[in-house]
């Protein structure tokens, strides 16, 4: 063996090792898939719910590189009637936490109204238990961004056992926040509204809807994306185009009578 | 010819010399829990049971070196010098660093390192370069353990003792606050939830007076203190934790620092000790919540928390009597793990380790298996009666 294959090994073994090492990193959003008859659950990280979800962005993040149509398919036999969550946040001490939870958006609407009802407040300490829960999940099967992984549904660190409320103890999500993140596809397509809370010193502050996910699956590859809830809707779009030509026009005018 | 036979002759007889003087070593390491333990039984296997004791990071006042984090002892086994080498750097740790030493070095103190010492060594104290240990110390099988698989070798072929731990709280002094005298049992669900992040005290005292805050302090994902505690609790040995330093040096200063350690903690369960010992947190202005005073409680091996407030667990006090009998369940069945392809050597002192264990423990810090009434069929199970 050279030098150059054995320098190669050692450092492919230490990434090995990092990666096994690797935990949840605060705020990363992860996504489960999941039914109660499938062997197996799909969970995905997403990354930071800011720069790589796109939570208090203003344009449409595509994510649809995280997932995969053909694991979709092999597990669930399709979208229709699998259970779809994304949950996270941060646990620090404080004003620093923070709670991401879904909640199914019953109509598409516009992306600044929520199409859901807004979940009830979790105070601090149910928090924490709630998104500790969600970082065992991630510290198992996707504790880095991009990271995704097919854990058993029954697994003890499964998003089914950790996050949706099948087993019936604490130390899960749903029961642990009191808040049900999970809502089921009804055909191809899933739009999933995201709530944030944030905390003032030990309050919570309560959810504010953030903006909505989809997920598409009737095309030959999974679409999914994260609308914010400033993304200028189709009618603002119109009359910020109409303005501009107003402001151009004006510009033509003006400066015609300079000349 | 005669010349050269002679000269192949006297380099033999220098070789075989050589290796009638060889120096044998043993490189241990492993749970810091068990330490005190294994130290006798270490000491045991010397001829005369008096081997010289090199010691480093040891608790004040140790004059044998049983509390170090780093042990050497150096003498004869059936009349051939050995050095045995030990550094406790936690069960996870020590697995990890059997199974996996590249990746997780571990350096032991050097042959002429010497003395009893508070300190951690310096630089000159300990080998040059890393070794990889030959036998592991764990507070729980490997099977449940971060690092399952590829399986080690079993000495003694399962426990070779039961490993008590405790929680305790952090030390105030007199005059105490209301709060502080309240507060002396743990219930798993109170556990879980401080495990999950600060608590109001009145969810354990149950006096709604006790508004301050109550912080979980505790150790690594190394340890196997550790993993009994999230085991027994019921929290989930593989879900991360909010945990808090008392003192974020490891070199355990004598100040009040709290700050969050989230999934980390302390290394040993010697200095989970030594901060929990840092008194005046009862009349500190909370740096987190605000408000006068903050509590702290921890989780570590009865040797270490030897001089600390303990608390009940489920109502019932640490006692080898109520752990024998399944009363109390905070314990851990210590495993004796040997590297693949250990050397015969390492392999016959381990065996021998292994069976001598039992007949040295104290039956405080280390209870003889032979003398439980209870077991946990698993390392997760709850106690069961024989």
């Amino acid at each position: 063996m050279n030098k150059f294959t054995k320098t190669a090994l050692l450092v492919a073994g230490a990434a090995l090792v990092t990666q096994a090492a690797q935990a949840y990193t605060a705020n990363d959003l992860i996504l489960g898939l999941r039914t109660d008859t499938a062997s197996d659950d799909y969970v995905i990280n997403l990354g930071n719910a800011a720069s790589s979800v796109g939570v208090g962005g203003s344009s449409v993040m595509n994510l649809s590189s995280m997932i995969d149509i053909t694991t979709i398919n092999s597990l669930f036999g399709g979208l229709n009637g699998v259970q779809m969550g994304v949950v996270g946040g941060n646990p620090a001490a404080g004003s620093s936490k923070e709670l991401y939870v879904t909640s199914l958006r019953l109509s598409l609407g516009t992306p600044s109204v929520a199409g859901s009802t807004t979940p009830a407040t979790v105070n601090a300490s149910p928090a924490n238990s709630g998104i500790l829960d969600v970082g065992g999940v991630a510290n198992n099967y996707a504790p880095s961004a991009g990271s995704s992984a097919t854990p058993a549904r029954t697994d003890q660190y499964s998003f089914s056992t950790l996050v949706s409320p099948g087993t019936g103890f604490s130390g899960q999500f749903i029961n642990d926040t009191g808040v049900d993140p999970l809502g089921t596809a009804s055909g191809n397509v899933l739009y999933e509204d995201l709530y944030q809370e944030t905390f003032s010193g030990a309050t919570a502050q309560g959810f504010q809807y953030m903006g909505y996910f989809t997920l598409d699956t009737s095309g030959a590859s999974a679409v999914l994306s994260f609308t914010p809830n400033a993304v200028p809707e189709p009618a603002t779009f119109s009359l910020m185009g109409g303005a501009a030509l107003l402001l151009l026009s004006l510009r033509r005018k003006f400066s015609r009578q300079q000349l | 010819m005669k010349i050269q036979t002679s000269l192949i002759a006297a380099a033999l007889g220098l070789g075989f010399v050589s290796l009638a003087g060889a120096q044998n070593y043993v490189y241990m390491t492993g749970s810091t829990a068990f330490r005190n333990s294994v130290f006798t039984a270490i000491k045991a296997q010397f001829d005369g049971g008096n081997p010289t004791v090199a010691a480093f990071n040891a608790k004040s006042g140790d004059v044998d070196g049983h509390s170090a984090k780093y042990m050497k002892f150096t003498g004869q086994i059936g009349g051939v010098d050995y050095i045995v080498k030990c550094v406790w750097s936690g069960s996870e740790g020590g697995i990890a660093a059997t199974v996996n030493p590249g990746a997780n070095p571990v350096t032991f103190l050097s042959d002429s390192a010497s003395g009893i010492n508070t300190t951690d060594p310096g630089a000159g104290d300990l080998d040059a370069s890393p070794t990889p240990p030959d036998i592991a110390m764990a507070d729980t099988s490997q099977a449940v353990s971060l690092t399952p698989t590829p399986a080690l070798g079993v000495a003694g072929g399962g426990p070779v003792g039961i490993i008590p731990f405790t929680w305790a709280k952090n030390a105030q002094t007199a005059p105490f606050s209301s709060t502080y005298n309240n507060l002396t049992n743990l219930t798993h669900s109170q556990i879980r939830k401080v495990l999950s992040g600060p608590q109001v005290a009145a969810l354990i005292t149950g006096d709604p007076a006790d508004t301050s805050y109550v912080y979980a302090v505790g150790r690594k994902n190394t340890s196997g203190t550790r993993v009994n505690c999230l085991a027994d609790c019921g929290y989930g040995i593989k879900k991360p934790v909010d945990q808090w330093w008392i003192d974020t040096d490891e070199a355990h200063s004598s100040a009040l620092n709290l700050t969050e350690a989230f999934d980390d903690g302390y290394e040993s369960g010697g200095t989970v000790a030594k901060v929990l010992a840092i008194t005046g947190s009862q009349s500190q202005t909370d740096p987190v919540f605000g408000g006068t005073g903050w509590y702290a409680i921890g989780y570590l091996g009865v040797g270490d928390a030897a001089g600390l407030p303990w608390l009940t667990l489920n109502g019932v006090p640490e006692s080898t009597a109520a752990i024998r009998e399944g009363q109390y369940s905070y314990w851990g069945r210590e495993h004796e793990l040997t590297k693949i392809g250990i050397g015969s050597i390492q392999n016959t002192f381990a065996n021998n380790l292994a069976a001598s264990i039992p007949g040295t423990l104290d039956n405080v810090t280390g209870i003889d298996i032979a003398t439980m009434h209870a077991e946990k069929t698993s390392d997760v199970a709850d106690p069961s009666h024989l």
